[in-house]
Formats: structure tokens, C-alpha cells, sequence
């Protein structure tokens, strides 16, 4: 099936591409079905998630482990349950970007991730009860900190 | 809104499914319990707001291109 996207004009994708969003995404809770698009570029560290219901929807997201190695998702057991997550290996963990003006302020929610089942094609963000990260963390800062500029 | 006076250990039921208890209270803090179906989100208000509030700055981006070329 075709996919008007907001970046990448109209795109084929299948039917089991798209992402179940049962409660929607904070802020967008009438937006159900989302799907990943990956940019021409395969060496970037972002993709997108587009709304399937809405063409000029998308966001920019990134894989939080690029940002800190150590990453660490901590989600309840009912969050899991929900998701239907029975192996480790089906999930897919990306935040959601914002692209400021300032290109230097450029920021991932890691307090906040989206966890995707990617067997069920079920997905939710969830919000993680930790000060551990930031709804605003800035990726720059933090590839710094890393000692690499990538 | 309806405003109820509860003491510590005593509980208020929504529906039949929802049950919100004190289980302590400290000063100005009040620990609260929530037993609620799963497939009912709860979430501290400002952190949720917080979350609403930059999801919909995520979904404004101006200059697309300069994200392509990050990295390079």
C-alpha cells in the first residue's frame, strides 16, 4: 500500500509495517498507527515515525544507545504485559527528537521512550520513574561527554 | 471535582475496577496507592504534560535538512 509521508513524498510500505499506538502519543492521542521510515541516508542516526493517519505528522527519532552506551530501559511489568513483550529481542526502543532552531540544542526524550514490539507491531511511550534522564537530553552534550564527535 | 477527606490507610474506589489508597502522609507529601486495570495509564500530571508539551515540539521541525546531514 502507498504512504503519503511528510518528508519522503509517497512511500510503499505493507500493511504489518505499521505500528499499533494504542493510547496514541502524548499530545497526539488520536494518532493510532505510525510507521518507521529510514531516511536515504543509511548512516544516519535518526528515523522517522510517521503517521499513518496523518501525513503532515512525523517525527524525528533516534536509538537511544547511540546517545549513551549504557542506556538503561526500565519499564513495569504491566508495561510489558501490555505490550505483549515476550522476548527481549522483539523490542525496539527509539526517542523522539527535537530539532531546534539552534541546531546545537538538538534533544532526545530518554526519560520518556517509545518501546516498539516488533513482533506484534504494538507500541507505546512510555514515561520511566527515574531522574536517571531527561525529557530534554541534549545528544550533543552527551556525544561530548562521550569524548567522541560522531 | 469531587474533593474527599480521606485518613492514611483508607481508600476511595472508582468504578469497580479502581481503587486509590493513602499510604502515608508526611508533612506536605502524601504517598498514594493506585490499583488499576493495566491497560489504565497513570501518570504523574507535570511529567506528563512535560512529555505532551515537547512530543508536540518534536512534531515541528523547520529546517529538515540540516538533520540529514548530521553526522557527516
Amino acid at each position: 500500500m502507498k504512504l503519503n509521508t511528510k518528508y519522503f513524498g509517497e512511500i510503499e510500505i505493507a500493511e504489518e509495517d505499521i505500528y499499533d499506538f494504542p493510547e496514541g502519543i502524548p499530545g497526539f492521542e488520536n494518532e493510532k498507527k505510525f510507521v518507521i521510515v529510514h531516511g536515504e541516508d543509511n548512516n544516519s542516526p535518526f528515523q522517522w515515525l510517521q503517521s499513518a493517519g496523518k501525513t503532515d505528522l512525523a517525527f524525528v527519532t533516534i536509538n537511544p544507545f547511540t546517545i549513551i552506551h549504557d542506556y538503561e530501559v526500565e519499564v513495569s511489568d504491566d508495561e510489558v504485559e501490555v505490550l505483549s513483550i515476550e522476548e527481549i529481542s522483539d523490542v525496539l526502543v527509539l526517542a523522539i527528537v527535537v530539532v531546534p532552531e539552534d541546531f546545537t540544542k538538538i534533544s532526545a526524550n530518554l526519560l520518556a521512550p517509545i518501546i516498539l514490539n516488533t513482533k506484534n507491531h504494538v507500541a507505546k511511550q512510555v514515561t520511566m520513574n527515574t531522574n536517571k534522564y531527561k525529557v530534554r537530553q541534549y545528544i550533543i552534550d552527551e556525544l561530548q561527554k562521550r569524548g567522541g564527535n560522531k | 471535582m469531587l474533593v474527599l477527606t480521606r485518613k492514611k490507610n483508607e481508600s476511595i474506589v472508582i468504578g469497580d475496577n479502581i481503587e486509590i489508597s493513602v499510604i502515608d502522609i508526611s508533612g506536605d507529601q502524601v504517598r498514594i496507592g493506585i490499583k488499576a486495570p493495566k491497560t489504565v495509564s497513570i501518570h504523574r500530571k507535570e511529567v506528563f504534560e512535560e512529555i505532551q508539551a515537547e512530543n508536540k515540539q518534536a512534531a515541528v521541525i523547520t529546517d529538515p535538512g540540516k538533520l540529514m546531514k548530521f553526522g557527516r
